[in-house]
């Protein structure tokens, strides 16, 4: 089959979880013979494109062709708007869409191209299949967390709430010119694709017009998955149709460990605890920290892999958290293949989350290499990490109650051992079978 | 995969039938419609966000106009009373106050009886180096004040008088004058009244009372004798600077007092001013201030030769009589006796304080020139004094001659030599002789100063013409002014007229505001139109879906009927039987369902229950818990309790003990006394009969 891949960005200069998934998916469905290409955003730089208002490029990553398109920040003015609705983004992407011939399009995640993603599919009549990766049809900033880090079970307010949440400039600014009863009259109306000039009340009408908008396209793609209950729920709650979200667990690829394997713990060794993921605040990863300095020294140690360059305020915050204590060290980036090494240097892995993770690959992976992991019990993580069964699981921020379970788990190694046995993670293999069934089937409608 | 997702795909094969076609075509034109309505509206939310953030720039604007407009008022303000002079808003509860000034010389005895003759009336002294020393030697009371003032001329003690008061009438006195309380109030009234410039009262030193002063074109002052009249306030024609009230609305109107004059003139000069507005000065007659000297007698002894009065005299002149400039410059001998360049140079400091000497200079160097040669050619006065002393030597007699009037003194003088000469001896003839011949020389020497006179006169039309210039030059210069006081006039109409278009643009305002409300009406009515569409849309679309499904199952059911039209009719019957068998398994799955619903709704009446239950139970159980609680506590205190009163009660055992010990010890001591007072041998004696019975009770006992 001629697959098309869409996602917001890709590999190799963008590296979460989604990517990851993205990368086996087309690599494994590759292998099995099929034709996929990936259609992924790029951020605009004008140092690397000078003296231009778009590009577009195409690449071959690990034999994958990967096309690549930007367009300048004067087309997307309205920052608000140009994250879903992007005319001359959606004019390339349909114009190479037209030039080529596939049986299916899965989109994985539509920021950027917005809407586009899904209606230029549609309106050439092609099968679409949409994945929702995280919660970016539902929330402008994707986490349902709003600024002040309370957790949000979707647009407040009649969507108003997003806007202090996203700019609290524009909120003050709606409020002083007394725009909210007329912006509110439009909310069931989608905003002008062209309407990208700034102005507070095509902001203001561009977030709260948002959910109905992005709803209204998603229920017109011929198949909507969910990898968790969770997430679905969260949609259904927010007023997307019941009964269109399939579920589809994430699965993993079962060599990207390499040789690595999972070493039993010595007595007289410290408990290893590993955490692995972004340096940014809602995954939580001071109170791990704060965790970690509340026990001895020689019980437990730390190590903290992720991106220090990131989000370099919160980085230098948690170095100061950490402070000169030995038995925590940050070990940045690593390759993705470096995974299975990586890991096997941990006794434990530590999910620390505050925001409602859809399904943390982290997660995932930890389990599937036999590593129990100790995880917040918040949103599509406690669907991975089942209390006592595959993990631990404490309150959300709850540094005492995470303390606990690490000294626990110090003291007991048996447990350890009980808990790692029990992973239970999906092979990326079964997540393409059902895709292909899911393909073949949408394909043979559609013909 | 849990739940395999399965949606039927929604695509239209081709060759879709025109009803469906043409149904895309209407739901496509919605749309654009819908679009362009929305895309409107979004441009008159613009435009109202614009028009209220304009407006509020304008709020912005309007406040900043009006901040301009205060300080243009107070700057108008300022440089109206020059000399850094502020007028403070009166104080309504201050409805006159008293500034003493020229107190230098003072001693502090008569400035403590102005100021008790004050009474309760807010009093500044105005006084030089020695102001903190005579704050402390003044009594203290409320209302006074001492300013440090050094040295003031009239003008600057009056504009600081002003500034550094706020009552509505300011009274200055000068050099200890005292008024008593009751007289400055009634002084005060009057200055107060409309159109009162200043009101004085009648000036006594000694016996001898002024009502005010009159001047003469040259502005020479000269005082006016208090006459009796009937009516308490009469009109003089100018005030005397010993004591004066001046309202604070003629000062604002009137101005500052000129501070560059620095006599007594000052006062004539704000008078001149005053006067030119209709202004009137008022004499109170019934007030009288007691003065100790005058302040003319002051300057006087401070200006010996005249010249500081006379060139402030000249300057006033040249603001309000520019006429009498020249005849008032030669009219002042004091110049004209000087040496030719102290006389040129004085000259020429009093013509460069004129108003237009900025723009003259050259005039005034020629001026000055011209009055040099003048004095040069003249017979210098000195001169005349020592022919004078010479023929007083001669004659052996005093000769009191004033020197402006020499000639006909000396005419007098020739006749008495005549007179005293006519008796003499020869011996005086030779000198009488040579005296005739000194006195025709001087006869000569007066029909060459006549000459002189002559040349000096034709000089001084000269300077007439001079003066004419400058006089044109001052004209002109005052056109110049009512050409920049047209032009302020023309500035305050700009301004009318920038009023005029703020108030038409708030009226603008107002315009778009309701042209907004009737676009928010629109807007509002676009909405209902968008709601509507958006129902035709979506019912629009949920058609085209169904027809899209009817169509294809139609057609599917199509292709399967023509093929295989028998075996579908044979197939119907067994599909119709299942089909019935299918209705009845949905009735009873409905049934079934619709039972589940009611036992759900059982089961939630039922936990409603319970719950209200439990929350019973947990209110009772928190009380239990309570009351629990308590008991426990009172168990505990009643333990503390049991546990303290067994200690005491073993410790009361311990004493009741100790005690029976002792007792029993008494006791067995007691028997054996009684024992031995039966058994002694010196005077034994019976026992008693208690205690015989104790003896018997105790014997008894162990």
């Amino acid at each position: 089959m001629r697959i098309l891949f869409v996602v917001h960005q890709y590999l190799p200069r963008h590296v979460t979880g989604t990517e990851q998934y993205v990368r086996s998916l087309a690599l494994t469905l590759r292998g099995g013979g099929h034709d996929v290409h990936i259609i992924a955003w790029e951020p605009f730089t004008e140092l690397e494109v000078p003296d231009a208002f778009w590009f577009a490029r195409d690449e071959s990553v690990e034999g994958v062709p990967v096309h690549r398109l930007s367009v300048h920040a004067r087309f997307a003015a309205n920052r608000e708007l140009a994250e879903y609705e992007n005319p001359l983004a959606a004019e390339m992407f349909a114009g190479w869409l037209r030039s080529r011939q596939f049986d299916v399009v899965h989109v994985f995640h539509a920021r950027h191209l917005g809407t586009a993603a899904l209606t230029v599919p549609l309106d050439l009549g092609l099968p679409l299949v949409v994945h929702l990766m995280d919660f970016w049809f539902l929330c402008p900033n994707f986490l349902l967390l709003r600024r002040d880090g309370a957790l949000c079970d979707g647009p407040p307010d009649g969507g108003f709430g997003c806007l202090p949440c996203i700019d609290p400039a524009l909120a003050d600014e709606v409020e002083r010119l007394h725009l909210r009863p007329h912006v509110a009259a439009l909310t069931a109306v989608p905003p002008p694709p062209g309407g990208q000039t700034p102005t507070p009340a095509r902001r203001a009408h561009a977030l709260v017009a948002r959910r109905e908008r992005l709803f209204s396209v998603l229920a017109r793609a011929h198949a909507v998955l969910s990898p968790s209950r969770f997430l679905r729920e969260r949609f259904e709650a927010q007023g997307f149709p019941r009964g269109i979200i399939g579920l589809l667990p994430y699965g993993l690829a079962a060599d990207r460990f390499g040789d690595a394997r999972c070493e039993p713990r010595g007595e007289a060794r410290p408990l290893r605890i590993g955490y692995v993921g972004s340096l940014t605040r809602h995954k939580g990863v001071h109170v791990v920290i704060a965790a970690v300095r509340s026990l001895p020294p020689d019980a437990v140690q730390l190590q903290v892999w992720g991106s220090l360059e990131s989000v370099p305020a919160y980085a230098s915050e948690l170095q100061q958290l950490a402070g000169e204590a030995p038995n925590i060290a940050f070990r940045g980036r690593f390759r993705p293949d470096e995974l299975g090494r990586v890991l096997a240097g941990f006794d434990v892995q530590v999910v620390p989350s505050l925001w409602y993770e859809n399904t943390p690959f982290a997660a995932l992976e930890a389990l599937q290499f036999g590593l129990p992991v100790v995880a917040s019990a918040l949103g599509g993580i406690a669907e991975v990490v089942r209390h006592e069964q595959n993990g631990l699981t404490f309150p959300p921020g709850d540094v005492l109650a995470l303390a606990a379970i690490l000294r626990r788990l110090a003291g007991a190694d048996e447990l350890r051992l009980r808990l790692g046995s029990r992973g239970g993670v999906p092979a990326i293999a079964d997540n393409v079978a059902a895709l292909l069934e899911l393909y073949g089937r949408l394909a043979a409608e559609a013909r | 995969m849990a739940e395999p997702p399965a949606k039927p795909a929604t695509t239209a094969a081709a060759g879709e039938t025109d009803a469906i076609a043409a149904l895309r075509n209407q739901l496509a034109d919605r749309d654009r419609r819908l679009a362009e309505l929305t895309e409107h509206s979004l441009r008159i939310l613009d435009e109202l966000a614009r028009e209220r953030a304009e407006a509020g720039d304008r709020q912005v604007l309007r406040a900043q106009n009006a901040r301009l407009q205060e300080l243009l008022a107070d700057t108008r303000s300022r440089v109206r009373q020059s000399a850094n002079v502020v007028v403070a808003a009166p104080l309504p509860a201050a409805p006159f106050e008293v500034v003493s000034w020229g107190v230098d010389d003072l001693d502090d005895k008569r400035l403590q009886r102005q100021v008790e003759a004050c009474g309760g009336v807010s009093i500044t002294v105005l006084a030089g180096d020695e102001a903190p020393g005579l704050a402390l030697a003044l009594p203290p009371r409320s209302g006074l004040a001492v300013l440090q003032q050094p040295g003031p001329t009239p003008a600057v003690a009056f504009n600081t008088g002003m500034a550094a008061t706020q009552a509505a009438v300011v009274v200055f006195l000068w050099g200890g004058t005292r008024l008593p309380e009751e007289a400055l109030a009634r002084l005060a009234g009057a200055a107060a009244a409309e159109g009162v410039a200043m009101a004085v009262p009648l000036v006594q030193i000694g016996k001898q009372r002024w009502s005010g002063q009159s001047i003469d074109e040259h502005l020479r002052g000269a005082r006016l004798p208090a006459q009796k009249a009937k009516a308490p306030i009469g009109e003089v024609p100018f005030a005397l600077p010993e004591a004066f009230a001046i309202a604070r609305s003629a000062f604002a109107a009137t101005g500052a007092f000129d501070q560059d004059l620095r006599t007594d003139v000052a006062l004539i000069e704000w008078l001149l001013r005053a006067k030119a507005a209709a202004m009137r000065v008022v004499v109170v007659r019934d007030a009288v201030a007691e003065a100790v000297g005058l302040l003319a007698d002051r300057l006087a002894a401070a200006d010996a030769d005249g010249l500081l009065a006379a060139g402030d005299r000249l300057i006033a002149l040249a603001r309000h009589r520019p006429a009498q400039v020249t005849a008032a410059l030669l009219a002042s001998p004091a110049y004209w006796t000087l040496p030719p360049d102290e006389l040129a140079e004085r000259f020429a400091a009093v013509l460069r304080r004129l108003p237009t000497a900025d723009g003259n200079a050259i005039a005034i160097d020629l001026l000055v020139q011209q009055a040099r040669s003048l004095v040069q050619q003249a017979v210098p006065a000195p001169v005349l004094r020592q022919h004078l002393e010479q023929l007083e030597r001669i004659l052996d007699v005093t000769l009191d001659l004033g020197a402006s009037h020499y000639p006909a003194a000396l005419r007098r003088v020739v006749d008495q030599v005549h007179v005293s000469v006519r008796g003499a001896g020869d011996q005086l003839q030779a000198t009488l002789e040579r005296l005739q011949r000194e006195v025709e020389a001087e006869r000569e020497a007066k029909g060459h100063l006549q000459q002189l006179l002559g040349e000096r006169q034709a000089a001084i039309a000269e300077l007439q013409g001079a003066v004419d210039e400058l006089r044109g030059e001052v004209s002109r210069c005052q056109g110049a002014i009512r050409e920049q006081k047209d032009e302020i006039i023309r500035r305050d109409g700009a301004l009318l007229a920038a009023k005029d278009a703020l108030a038409a643009t708030e009226r603008r305002t107002a315009d778009v505001a309701r042209e907004l409300a009737g676009k928010a009406a629109e807007i509002t009515a676009v909405v209902r139109a968008h709601d509507e569409l958006l129902r035709d849309r979506d019912d629009l679309r949920q058609h085209a879906r169904n027809l899209e499904e009817s169509l294809r199952h139609a057609r599917a059911h199509a292709a399967e009927l023509e093929p295989a039209a028998a075996r579908v009719a044979a197939e119907r019957d067994a599909l119709a039987g299942r089909l019935t068998t299918a209705e009845l398994g949905l009735a009873d799955a409905r049934r079934r369902g619709e039972d589940a619903e009611r036992r759900v709704a059982e089961l939630e009446q039922a936990l409603a229950a319970e719950s209200s239950r439990l929350e019973t139970m947990i209110g009772d159980l928190g009380r239990y818990r309570s009351d629990l609680e308590d008991t426990r506590t009172d168990r505990e205190r009643l333990a503390a309790k049991q546990h303290d009163l067994g200690e005491q009660c073993r410790q009361l055992d311990a004493r009741v003990r100790d005690a029976l010990k002792v007792l029993a010890d008494r006791e067995q001591w007691i028997v054996t006394l009684l024992q031995e007072v039966g058994k002694r041998r010196w005077r034994p004696r019976a026992l008693a009969d208690y205690e015989q019975q104790f003896l018997a009770a105790h014997r008894r006992q162990p």
